[in-house]
Protein backbone atom coordinates (compact mmCIF):
# COMPACT_ATOMS: atom_id res chain seq x y z
CA UNK A 1 0.00 0.00 0.00
CA UNK A 2 1.57 3.23 -0.97
CA UNK A 3 0.06 6.80 -1.52
CA UNK A 4 2.18 7.57 -4.21
CA UNK A 5 -0.59 7.60 -6.93
CA UNK A 6 -3.08 10.52 -7.17
CA UNK A 7 -5.70 12.00 -9.54
CA UNK A 8 -3.07 14.67 -10.12
CA UNK A 9 -0.11 12.32 -10.75
CA UNK A 10 -1.97 9.81 -13.40
CA UNK A 11 -3.99 12.40 -15.07
CA UNK A 12 -1.06 13.84 -17.20
CA UNK A 13 0.49 10.69 -18.19
CA UNK A 14 0.33 9.21 -21.73
CA UNK A 15 -1.50 5.78 -20.16
CA UNK A 16 -4.17 8.18 -18.74
CA UNK A 17 -4.20 10.47 -21.30
CA UNK A 18 -4.61 7.68 -24.12
CA UNK A 19 -7.65 5.70 -22.54
CA UNK A 20 -9.53 9.13 -21.58
CA UNK A 21 -9.39 9.49 -25.45
CA UNK A 22 -10.25 5.93 -26.74
CA UNK A 23 -12.77 5.70 -24.65
CA UNK A 24 -14.25 8.78 -25.49
CA UNK A 25 -14.30 10.48 -21.92
CA UNK A 26 -12.64 13.44 -22.72
CA UNK A 27 -15.06 15.11 -24.13
CA UNK A 28 -17.37 14.00 -20.59
CA UNK A 29 -17.82 16.45 -17.90
CA UNK A 30 -14.67 16.16 -15.65
CA UNK A 31 -16.01 14.26 -12.94
CA UNK A 32 -16.61 11.62 -15.59
CA UNK A 33 -12.69 11.48 -15.95
CA UNK A 34 -11.26 12.56 -12.12
CA UNK A 35 -13.72 9.73 -10.62
CA UNK A 36 -12.24 6.70 -13.10
CA UNK A 37 -8.36 8.38 -12.42
CA UNK A 38 -9.51 8.19 -8.34
CA UNK A 39 -10.30 4.36 -9.00
CA UNK A 40 -7.36 3.87 -11.16
CA UNK A 41 -4.97 5.87 -8.23
CA UNK A 42 -6.70 3.68 -5.68
CA UNK A 43 -5.28 0.25 -7.30
CA UNK A 44 -2.27 1.39 -8.27
CA UNK A 45 -1.64 2.43 -4.49
CA UNK A 46 -2.82 -1.04 -3.20
CA UNK A 47 -0.77 -2.58 -5.70
CA UNK A 48 1.95 -0.16 -4.89
CA UNK A 49 3.01 -0.25 -8.67
CA UNK A 50 2.39 2.49 -11.35
CA UNK A 51 0.57 1.97 -13.92
CA UNK A 52 3.08 2.07 -16.54
CA UNK A 53 4.80 -0.76 -15.37
CA UNK A 54 1.70 -2.95 -15.18
CA UNK A 55 0.96 -2.48 -18.58
CA UNK A 56 4.47 -3.52 -19.57
CA UNK A 57 4.44 -6.55 -16.93
CA UNK A 58 1.58 -7.96 -18.88
CA UNK A 59 2.42 -7.01 -22.41
CA UNK A 60 5.78 -8.98 -21.91
CA UNK A 61 5.74 -12.14 -24.20
CA UNK A 62 3.93 -10.06 -26.66
CA UNK A 63 1.02 -11.64 -28.95
CA UNK A 64 2.62 -14.08 -30.94
CA UNK A 65 2.06 -17.68 -31.61
CA UNK A 66 3.58 -19.69 -28.85
CA UNK A 67 3.40 -16.14 -26.53
CA UNK A 68 0.12 -15.68 -25.87
CA UNK A 69 -0.59 -18.49 -23.22
CA UNK A 70 1.90 -16.57 -21.56
CA UNK A 71 0.20 -13.00 -21.88
CA UNK A 72 -2.67 -15.08 -20.58
CA UNK A 73 -1.27 -16.14 -17.58
CA UNK A 74 0.19 -12.03 -16.83
CA UNK A 75 -3.46 -10.71 -17.68
CA UNK A 76 -5.25 -13.30 -15.52
CA UNK A 77 -3.11 -12.90 -12.55
CA UNK A 78 -4.34 -8.66 -13.16
CA UNK A 79 -8.14 -9.71 -13.82
CA UNK A 80 -7.82 -11.67 -10.60
CA UNK A 81 -5.77 -8.46 -8.42
CA UNK A 82 -8.50 -6.09 -10.14
CA UNK A 83 -11.59 -8.87 -8.42
CA UNK A 84 -9.30 -8.60 -5.06
CA UNK A 85 -8.93 -5.12 -4.96
CA UNK A 86 -12.72 -4.81 -5.53
CA UNK A 87 -13.83 -7.32 -2.79
CA UNK A 88 -11.85 -5.02 -0.76
CA UNK A 89 -14.02 -1.75 -1.23
CA UNK A 90 -16.83 -3.19 0.77
CA UNK A 91 -19.01 -2.15 -1.46
CA UNK A 92 -22.17 -4.21 -3.23
CA UNK A 93 -21.79 -6.74 -5.77
CA UNK A 94 -23.05 -4.03 -8.94
CA UNK A 95 -20.06 -1.33 -7.76
CA UNK A 96 -17.62 -3.77 -7.62
CA UNK A 97 -17.98 -5.25 -10.86
CA UNK A 98 -18.44 -1.47 -11.89
CA UNK A 99 -15.52 0.01 -10.00
CA UNK A 100 -13.31 -3.36 -11.74
CA UNK A 101 -14.52 -2.24 -15.07
CA UNK A 102 -13.25 0.96 -15.18
CA UNK A 103 -9.93 -0.27 -14.47
CA UNK A 104 -10.22 -2.87 -17.02
CA UNK A 105 -10.93 -0.17 -19.29
CA UNK A 106 -7.97 1.57 -18.81
CA UNK A 107 -5.94 -1.78 -19.51
CA UNK A 108 -8.01 -2.72 -22.95
CA UNK A 109 -7.71 1.15 -24.12
CA UNK A 110 -3.89 0.96 -23.63
CA UNK A 111 -3.54 -2.05 -25.52
CA UNK A 112 -3.52 -5.18 -23.12
CA UNK A 113 -6.67 -7.41 -23.66
CA UNK A 114 -8.51 -8.35 -21.10
CA UNK A 115 -11.67 -10.66 -21.08
CA UNK A 116 -14.43 -9.13 -19.31
CA UNK A 117 -16.50 -11.82 -17.33
CA UNK A 118 -19.89 -11.16 -18.56
CA UNK A 119 -22.82 -11.89 -15.56
CA UNK A 120 -25.11 -14.02 -17.32
CA UNK B 1 -36.79 -13.43 -46.34
CA UNK B 2 -35.68 -12.17 -49.83
CA UNK B 3 -32.10 -12.92 -50.54
CA UNK B 4 -31.23 -9.47 -50.96
CA UNK B 5 -32.31 -8.78 -47.75
CA UNK B 6 -30.60 -11.64 -45.83
CA UNK B 7 -27.23 -10.42 -48.06
CA UNK B 8 -28.28 -6.70 -46.61
CA UNK B 9 -28.82 -8.12 -43.13
CA UNK B 10 -25.72 -10.10 -42.83
CA UNK B 11 -23.02 -8.62 -41.00
CA UNK B 12 -20.74 -9.74 -37.73
CA UNK B 13 -22.22 -10.05 -34.93
CA UNK B 14 -20.22 -9.80 -31.73
CA UNK B 15 -22.94 -9.08 -29.18
CA UNK B 16 -25.16 -11.83 -28.39
CA UNK B 17 -27.84 -12.26 -26.14
CA UNK B 18 -25.91 -15.29 -24.43
CA UNK B 19 -29.22 -17.24 -22.44
CA UNK B 20 -31.35 -17.33 -25.69
CA UNK B 21 -30.44 -20.44 -27.17
CA UNK B 22 -30.27 -21.66 -31.31
CA UNK B 23 -32.87 -23.75 -31.76
CA UNK B 24 -31.67 -26.99 -32.70
CA UNK B 25 -33.63 -26.90 -36.08
CA UNK B 26 -31.85 -23.87 -37.22
CA UNK B 27 -28.74 -25.47 -36.97
CA UNK B 28 -30.06 -27.83 -39.53
CA UNK B 29 -31.50 -25.22 -41.84
CA UNK B 30 -27.67 -23.84 -41.81
CA UNK B 31 -25.91 -27.08 -42.31
CA UNK B 32 -28.13 -28.26 -45.14
CA UNK B 33 -27.26 -24.74 -46.91
CA UNK B 34 -23.45 -25.77 -46.08
CA UNK B 35 -23.81 -29.02 -48.06
CA UNK B 36 -25.94 -27.49 -50.56
CA UNK B 37 -22.91 -25.17 -51.58
CA UNK B 38 -21.60 -25.11 -54.96
CA UNK B 39 -18.05 -27.80 -55.18
CA UNK B 40 -15.60 -28.40 -58.10
CA UNK B 41 -15.72 -32.52 -58.77
CA UNK B 42 -18.98 -32.74 -56.21
CA UNK B 43 -16.15 -33.36 -53.47
CA UNK B 44 -16.63 -33.23 -49.64
CA UNK B 45 -14.54 -30.36 -48.63
CA UNK B 46 -15.72 -28.91 -45.37
CA UNK B 47 -16.33 -30.89 -41.99
CA UNK B 48 -18.05 -29.06 -38.69
CA UNK B 49 -19.11 -29.78 -35.22
CA UNK B 50 -21.71 -27.94 -33.40
CA UNK B 51 -21.33 -27.93 -29.83
CA UNK B 52 -23.63 -25.31 -27.81
CA UNK B 53 -21.44 -23.62 -25.34
CA UNK B 54 -22.52 -24.72 -22.39
CA UNK B 55 -22.07 -28.22 -22.63
CA UNK B 56 -17.95 -27.29 -23.04
CA UNK B 57 -16.09 -27.23 -19.61
CA UNK B 58 -15.04 -23.84 -18.85
CA UNK B 59 -11.56 -24.69 -19.34
CA UNK B 60 -12.46 -26.42 -23.14
CA UNK B 61 -14.21 -23.10 -23.77
CA UNK B 62 -10.69 -21.24 -22.53
CA UNK B 63 -8.94 -23.18 -24.96
CA UNK B 64 -10.64 -21.50 -27.92
CA UNK B 65 -9.96 -18.11 -27.39
CA UNK B 66 -7.19 -15.97 -29.06
CA UNK B 67 -6.17 -12.40 -29.93
CA UNK B 68 -9.22 -12.02 -31.72
CA UNK B 69 -11.82 -14.70 -29.93
CA UNK B 70 -12.10 -13.41 -26.63
CA UNK B 71 -15.75 -12.16 -24.92
CA UNK B 72 -17.26 -13.37 -28.02
CA UNK B 73 -17.25 -17.45 -26.86
CA UNK B 74 -19.21 -16.12 -23.77
CA UNK B 75 -21.74 -14.02 -25.88
CA UNK B 76 -22.67 -16.78 -28.30
CA UNK B 77 -24.93 -19.85 -27.09
CA UNK B 78 -23.88 -22.33 -30.24
CA UNK B 79 -20.30 -22.54 -31.70
CA UNK B 80 -20.29 -24.16 -35.38
CA UNK B 81 -16.47 -25.19 -35.71
CA UNK B 82 -15.30 -25.64 -39.45
CA UNK B 83 -12.93 -27.34 -40.54
CA UNK B 84 -11.22 -28.35 -44.02
CA UNK B 85 -11.44 -32.08 -45.52
CA UNK B 86 -7.72 -32.64 -46.70
CA UNK B 87 -8.83 -36.29 -47.82
CA UNK B 88 -11.40 -34.87 -50.31
CA UNK B 89 -9.31 -36.48 -53.03
CA UNK B 90 -10.46 -39.33 -51.83
CA UNK B 91 -13.95 -40.90 -53.79
CA UNK B 92 -13.51 -37.81 -56.11
CA UNK B 93 -13.57 -39.93 -59.06
CA UNK B 94 -16.38 -41.90 -58.16
CA UNK B 95 -18.35 -38.23 -57.66
CA UNK B 96 -17.38 -37.43 -60.99
CA UNK B 97 -19.04 -40.56 -62.55
CA UNK B 98 -21.85 -40.29 -60.54
CA UNK B 99 -22.18 -37.25 -62.17
CA UNK B 100 -21.71 -38.69 -65.67
CA UNK B 101 -24.68 -40.86 -64.35
CA UNK B 102 -27.29 -38.63 -63.46
CA UNK B 103 -27.10 -36.33 -66.69
CA UNK B 104 -25.00 -33.25 -65.17
CA UNK B 105 -21.47 -33.94 -66.82
CA UNK B 106 -22.29 -34.79 -70.63
CA UNK B 107 -20.79 -36.50 -73.47
CA UNK B 108 -21.27 -33.69 -75.59
CA UNK B 109 -19.15 -31.89 -73.18
CA UNK B 110 -16.57 -34.87 -73.74
CA UNK B 111 -17.17 -36.33 -70.16
CA UNK B 112 -17.18 -40.13 -70.13
CA UNK B 113 -16.16 -42.92 -67.18
CA UNK B 114 -12.90 -43.72 -69.25
CA UNK B 115 -12.24 -40.14 -69.40
CA UNK B 116 -12.31 -40.01 -65.45
CA UNK B 117 -10.62 -42.81 -64.84
CA UNK B 118 -7.42 -42.12 -68.04
CA UNK B 119 -7.08 -38.32 -67.60
CA UNK B 120 -9.05 -36.47 -64.77
CA UNK B 121 -7.59 -38.67 -62.37
CA UNK B 122 -4.28 -38.31 -63.44
CA UNK B 123 -4.19 -34.55 -64.48
CA UNK B 124 -6.36 -33.36 -62.02
CA UNK B 125 -7.18 -35.33 -59.20
CA UNK B 126 -4.03 -36.79 -58.40
CA UNK B 127 -1.61 -33.71 -58.86
CA UNK B 128 -4.08 -31.89 -56.25
CA UNK B 129 -3.10 -34.91 -53.81
CA UNK B 130 0.13 -34.79 -54.66
CA UNK B 131 0.79 -31.42 -53.67
CA UNK B 132 -0.19 -29.46 -50.32
CA UNK B 133 -0.03 -26.29 -51.25
CA UNK B 134 -3.11 -27.11 -54.01
CA UNK B 135 -4.45 -29.07 -51.65
CA UNK B 136 -4.78 -27.08 -48.84
CA UNK B 137 -5.31 -23.43 -51.20
CA UNK B 138 -8.20 -25.31 -53.20
CA UNK B 139 -9.70 -26.98 -49.84
CA UNK B 140 -9.48 -23.30 -48.17
CA UNK B 141 -11.80 -21.91 -51.31
CA UNK B 142 -14.36 -24.41 -51.17
CA UNK B 143 -15.20 -24.98 -47.85
CA UNK B 144 -15.17 -20.91 -47.47
CA UNK B 145 -18.32 -21.15 -50.21
CA UNK B 146 -20.19 -23.92 -47.69
CA UNK B 147 -19.37 -21.81 -44.36
CA UNK B 148 -20.99 -18.48 -46.28
CA UNK B 149 -24.22 -20.30 -47.09
CA UNK B 150 -24.38 -21.19 -43.82
CA UNK B 151 -23.66 -17.97 -42.60
CA UNK B 152 -26.37 -16.30 -45.06
CA UNK B 153 -28.81 -18.81 -43.91
CA UNK B 154 -28.13 -17.97 -40.04
CA UNK B 155 -29.37 -14.82 -41.44
CA UNK B 156 -32.46 -16.02 -42.94
CA UNK B 157 -33.15 -18.06 -40.03
CA UNK B 158 -33.05 -14.34 -37.77
CA UNK B 159 -29.89 -14.84 -36.38
CA UNK B 160 -26.61 -13.35 -35.96
CA UNK B 161 -23.07 -14.96 -36.58
CA UNK B 162 -19.48 -14.08 -36.42
CA UNK B 163 -16.64 -16.09 -38.15
CA UNK B 164 -13.90 -16.08 -36.01
CA UNK B 165 -10.24 -17.14 -35.39
CA UNK B 166 -9.32 -20.19 -32.85
CA UNK B 167 -7.34 -22.14 -31.12
CA UNK B 168 -7.71 -25.85 -31.36
CA UNK B 169 -4.97 -27.38 -29.39
CA UNK B 170 -6.97 -29.23 -26.88
CA UNK B 171 -10.63 -28.71 -28.71
CA UNK B 172 -9.37 -31.67 -31.43
CA UNK B 173 -8.24 -34.06 -28.85
CA UNK B 174 -11.88 -33.58 -26.63
CA UNK B 175 -14.04 -34.14 -30.00
CA UNK B 176 -11.89 -36.79 -31.30
CA UNK B 177 -11.24 -34.38 -34.01
CA UNK B 178 -9.17 -36.65 -36.99
CA UNK B 179 -5.54 -35.16 -38.33
CA UNK B 180 -6.69 -34.68 -41.44
CA UNK B 181 -9.19 -32.10 -40.83
CA UNK B 182 -7.38 -28.74 -40.75
CA UNK B 183 -8.89 -26.23 -38.65
CA UNK B 184 -10.53 -23.41 -40.36
CA UNK B 185 -13.07 -20.93 -38.56
CA UNK B 186 -15.63 -21.14 -35.84
CA UNK B 187 -19.10 -19.83 -36.24
CA UNK B 188 -20.13 -17.74 -33.01
CA UNK B 189 -23.69 -18.26 -33.83
CA UNK B 190 -26.89 -16.65 -31.39
CA UNK B 191 -29.62 -13.88 -31.31
CA UNK B 192 -28.00 -10.00 -31.68
CA UNK B 193 -28.54 -7.93 -28.63
CA UNK B 194 -29.17 -4.88 -30.31
CA UNK B 195 -31.14 -6.39 -33.26
CA UNK B 196 -30.91 -6.94 -36.79
CA UNK B 197 -29.16 -3.52 -37.54
CA UNK B 198 -26.55 -4.04 -35.04
CA UNK B 199 -25.45 -0.68 -35.45
CA UNK B 200 -25.47 -0.48 -38.91
CA UNK B 201 -23.59 -1.95 -42.43
CA UNK B 202 -20.02 -2.44 -42.08
CA UNK B 203 -17.95 0.04 -43.84
CA UNK B 204 -16.81 -1.24 -47.13
CA UNK B 205 -14.80 0.36 -49.99
CA UNK B 206 -16.74 1.69 -53.69
CA UNK B 207 -17.21 -0.90 -56.11
CA UNK B 208 -14.74 0.70 -58.62
CA UNK B 209 -11.75 0.10 -55.97
CA UNK B 210 -11.70 -3.99 -56.38
CA UNK B 211 -13.93 -4.70 -59.66
CA UNK B 212 -13.51 -3.62 -62.92
CA UNK B 213 -14.93 -4.18 -66.20
CA UNK B 214 -12.95 -5.66 -69.36
CA UNK B 215 -9.51 -4.92 -67.99
CA UNK B 216 -7.93 -4.46 -64.81
CA UNK B 217 -7.54 -0.90 -65.00
CA UNK B 218 -10.80 0.12 -65.60
CA UNK B 219 -12.68 0.28 -62.59
CA UNK B 220 -16.49 -1.10 -62.61
CA UNK B 221 -18.87 2.12 -62.51
CA UNK B 222 -21.50 1.77 -60.12
CA UNK B 223 -24.94 2.82 -61.29
CA UNK B 224 -27.09 4.91 -58.87
CA UNK B 225 -30.05 3.22 -60.27
CA UNK B 226 -28.96 -0.07 -59.65
CA UNK B 227 -27.83 1.20 -55.94
CA UNK B 228 -31.39 2.91 -55.25
CA UNK B 229 -33.31 -0.72 -56.24
CA UNK B 230 -30.53 -2.47 -54.28
CA UNK B 231 -31.24 0.22 -50.90
CA UNK B 232 -35.31 -0.54 -52.03
CA UNK B 233 -34.56 -4.35 -51.53
CA UNK B 234 -32.29 -3.87 -48.42
CA UNK B 235 -29.30 -5.62 -49.72
CA UNK B 236 -27.40 -1.91 -48.87
CA UNK B 237 -28.63 -0.64 -45.78
CA UNK B 238 -28.04 2.31 -42.83
CA UNK B 239 -23.96 2.56 -42.67
CA UNK B 240 -22.34 2.28 -39.64
CA UNK B 241 -22.52 3.19 -36.76
CA UNK B 242 -26.52 3.99 -36.81
CA UNK B 243 -26.77 7.35 -34.00
CA UNK B 244 -27.36 5.58 -30.85
CA UNK B 245 -23.89 2.26 -31.53
CA UNK B 246 -22.52 3.83 -28.38
CA UNK B 247 -25.02 4.17 -26.23
CA UNK B 248 -26.39 0.75 -27.10
CA UNK B 249 -23.10 -0.86 -26.29
CA UNK B 250 -23.18 1.35 -23.51
CA UNK B 251 -26.24 -0.03 -22.14
CA UNK B 252 -25.33 -4.04 -23.27
CA UNK B 253 -22.12 -3.46 -21.02
CA UNK B 254 -23.82 -2.45 -17.91
CA UNK B 255 -26.52 -5.54 -18.72
CA UNK B 256 -24.09 -7.81 -18.18
CA UNK B 257 -21.32 -6.36 -16.64
CA UNK B 258 -18.56 -5.15 -18.74
CA UNK B 259 -15.76 -2.54 -19.35
CA UNK B 260 -16.58 0.01 -21.70
C1 LIG C 1 -13.12 -15.75 -42.30
C2 LIG C 1 -13.38 -14.70 -41.28
C3 LIG C 1 -12.66 -14.67 -40.10
C4 LIG C 1 -12.90 -13.72 -39.14
N1 LIG C 1 -12.24 -13.75 -37.95
C5 LIG C 1 -12.56 -12.88 -36.98
C6 LIG C 1 -11.95 -12.97 -35.70
O1 LIG C 1 -11.12 -13.83 -35.44
N2 LIG C 1 -12.33 -12.09 -34.76
C7 LIG C 1 -13.26 -11.12 -34.99
O2 LIG C 1 -13.57 -10.35 -34.09
N3 LIG C 1 -13.86 -11.02 -36.22
C8 LIG C 1 -13.53 -11.87 -37.19
N4 LIG C 1 -14.16 -11.79 -38.42
C9 LIG C 1 -15.16 -10.73 -38.68
C10 LIG C 1 -14.61 -9.60 -39.50
O3 LIG C 1 -13.71 -8.86 -38.76
C11 LIG C 1 -15.81 -8.79 -40.03
O4 LIG C 1 -16.15 -9.43 -41.18
C12 LIG C 1 -15.58 -7.30 -40.30
O5 LIG C 1 -15.40 -6.71 -39.07
C13 LIG C 1 -16.75 -6.56 -40.95
O6 LIG C 1 -17.43 -7.28 -41.88
P1 LIG C 1 -18.88 -7.87 -41.69
O7 LIG C 1 -19.47 -7.37 -40.40
O8 LIG C 1 -19.64 -7.40 -42.88
O9 LIG C 1 -18.72 -9.36 -41.67
C14 LIG C 1 -13.90 -12.73 -39.39
C15 LIG C 1 -14.61 -12.75 -40.60
C16 LIG C 1 -14.36 -13.73 -41.52
C17 LIG C 1 -15.16 -13.73 -42.79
Amino acid sequence: MSNDFTVDSLMPTAEVQRWLASAKLDNQPEIEQTSRVRLLADFCNARGESPTDMIARVLRGGEEDGQYEIAIKGRRELDAAIDAWGDDLGVTLHQNITAGNVLRSFFIHNGVQMQGRPSL
Amino acid sequence: MEFKEVVGNRRSVRHFLPYKQVEREKIQVMLEAANRSSRSMNADYVKAIVVNRDELSEELRDSLRNPTTTLDLDMAPTYVMWFINLKYPEGTKERLKQLIDHGVNTPSHGWSHAYVDGVIQKTVIDKIAGDDFRLNWMGAIEAGQAIAQALLAAYDEGLGACLHNFSDTKIREALNVPDHWRRAWIMLVGYPAMGVEDGGQRPRRPLGENFYWGDADTPFESDPAVVARLTEAKLLQTPSPTPHRFEEIRLFNREFGLPD
